[in-house]
């Protein structure tokens, strides 16, 4: 009886990290990275932080100025046309030389 | 004679202080291309001496400026500028009363449109267009105790003046280089008529902290700059009759230092003349200050 309940308990636990892992991975960010030629400064670069901004489900922006990237996060369940990136960087200035999804289309 | 003097004391003058709105380098405005629907603000103070007199009257000019810069851009090629300058000046002399005004200068609307662009990993070059009007907002008809203040001496032209000009920049991450020229076809008022103006800068840019980039985020740096600022003028004519003592070329050597962040510039120059090339008897300007800071929204 004991082993039986000791089993119980551990499949309990299995069970809790599972669905705890499965609600994470399905709350995950959208990630994209993207490449953009023409940052050189950090003030200009800040125009393109605003206009990625303005896409919808924009959740987060981190800019590498030094590689010419931008890690874009977006809410998941929102569909990002790849056609809004390219607007929002060329409304900043710059070019869109590729983008790169890490985990697109992740739903609730 | 002491017209003439002061007329091209004011062109210099207002040659000097149409610099205001640089983006990049100091001393220049015609650098600054903003994003689509981004407003930058910029205030800067610049400071005037001149106390070289090739005659005996012993004269002194001190004008400070404090021009109010708003840029917006419609698109990420095309925007406008709008220069609303504050402007203190006197002109002091040896034996006798100093004249001079302060209050609202001339307001300079002007368009910006880039032509060519060519943005690479960790940098860009780019050629713009402008052209604009100085919009006489500010008094031509001062008076004081000697009665109405020469033209040099207003704060206004009280003509409505053309510019036009074009501006290249190339940008890496760790170095700057900017060229522009620009024209200003001044026009009669009040029977008294500026030369016309051409003026021409160069500025070179080193960034000198931080001297490796961070991999990642959004960081703030230093640069060190060297610009030349060039200046032409044409004599002025008043009454149909050119004056004599107005018109030259004078070029500046313009060290300078600016901080450079996300959403804030801070910037410094110091302007010592290097050609001063100036007719008849004019006063020579000894040096030129800025202070400068712009904002982004």
């Amino acid at each position: 009886m004991k082993i039986k309940m000791k089993t119980l308990v551990v499949w309990i636990n299995l069970m809790a990290v599972v669905l705890a892992v499965s609600i994470y991975a399905q709350e995950q960010n959208q990630k994209a990275i993207i490449k953009v030629e023409g940052l050189y400064c950090p003030f200009c670069s800040y125009g393109l932080e605003k206009q990625v901004k303005k896409i919808e489900g924009f959740k987060n922006v981190q800019i590498n100025i030094k590689e010419g990237t931008a890690e874009i996060e977006f809410a998941p369940g929102v569909k990002v046309p790849e056609k809004a990136i390219l607007t929002a960087v060329e409304d900043a200035g710059f070019d869109l030389d590729g983008v790169q999804w890490l985990n697109k289309g992740r739903k609730k | 004679m002491r017209i003439k003097i002061i007329a091209l004391a004011y062109v210099i003058y207002t040659v000097l202080i149409a610099s205001v709105v640089s983006a990049l380098p100091i001393n220049s405005d015609l650098g600054l291309t903003p994003y689509k629907d981004e407003f930058i603000f910029r205030a800067q103070t610049r400071y005037t001496l001149k106390t070289d007199d090739p005659t005996s009257k012993d004269r002194e000019s001190e004008i400070v400026t404090v021009p109010l810069v708003g840029v917006y851009g419609f698109t990420a090629k095309a925007s406008i500028l709008v220069r609303v300058p504050i402007i203190y000046k006197e002109l002091r002399f040896k034996n006798g009363p100093n004249r001079g005004d302060h209050g609202l200068g001339d307001t300079t609307v002007l368009g910006k449109y880039r032509i060519h662009t060519n943005n690479f990993k960790g940098g860009t070059s780019r050629l713009s267009l402008l052209g604009g009007l100085e919009l006489p907002t500010g008094e031509d008809d001062e008076t004081d105790a000697a009665g109405k203040l020469p033209p040099p001496l207003q704060l206004g032209s009280g003509s409505v003046d053309a510019l036009v000009g074009a501006a290249y920049t190339y940008q890496t991450l760790d170095h700057e280089m900017d060229a522009d020229l620009r024209y200003i076809f001044n026009q009669e008022a009040s029977d008294f008529e500026f030369g016309d103006i051409f003026r021409y800068n160069v500025s070179y840019q080193k960034r000198i902290f931080p001297t490796t980039l961070p991999d990642k985020g959004l960081y703030s740096q230093w640069n060190a700059l060297l610009e030349l600022n060039g200046n032409y003028m044409d004599k002025a004519e008043s009454l149909g009759n050119e004056v004599a003592s107005s018109g030259g070329h004078t070029l500046f050597i313009s060290p300078g230092i600016q901080f450079v962040g996300p959403r804030l510039v801070y910037e410094a120059s110091f302007q010592y003349p290097i050609v001063q090339e100036l007719n008849g008897d004019q006063l020579e300007t000894d040096y030129v200050m800025a202070l400068s800071m712009r904002y982004q929204y």
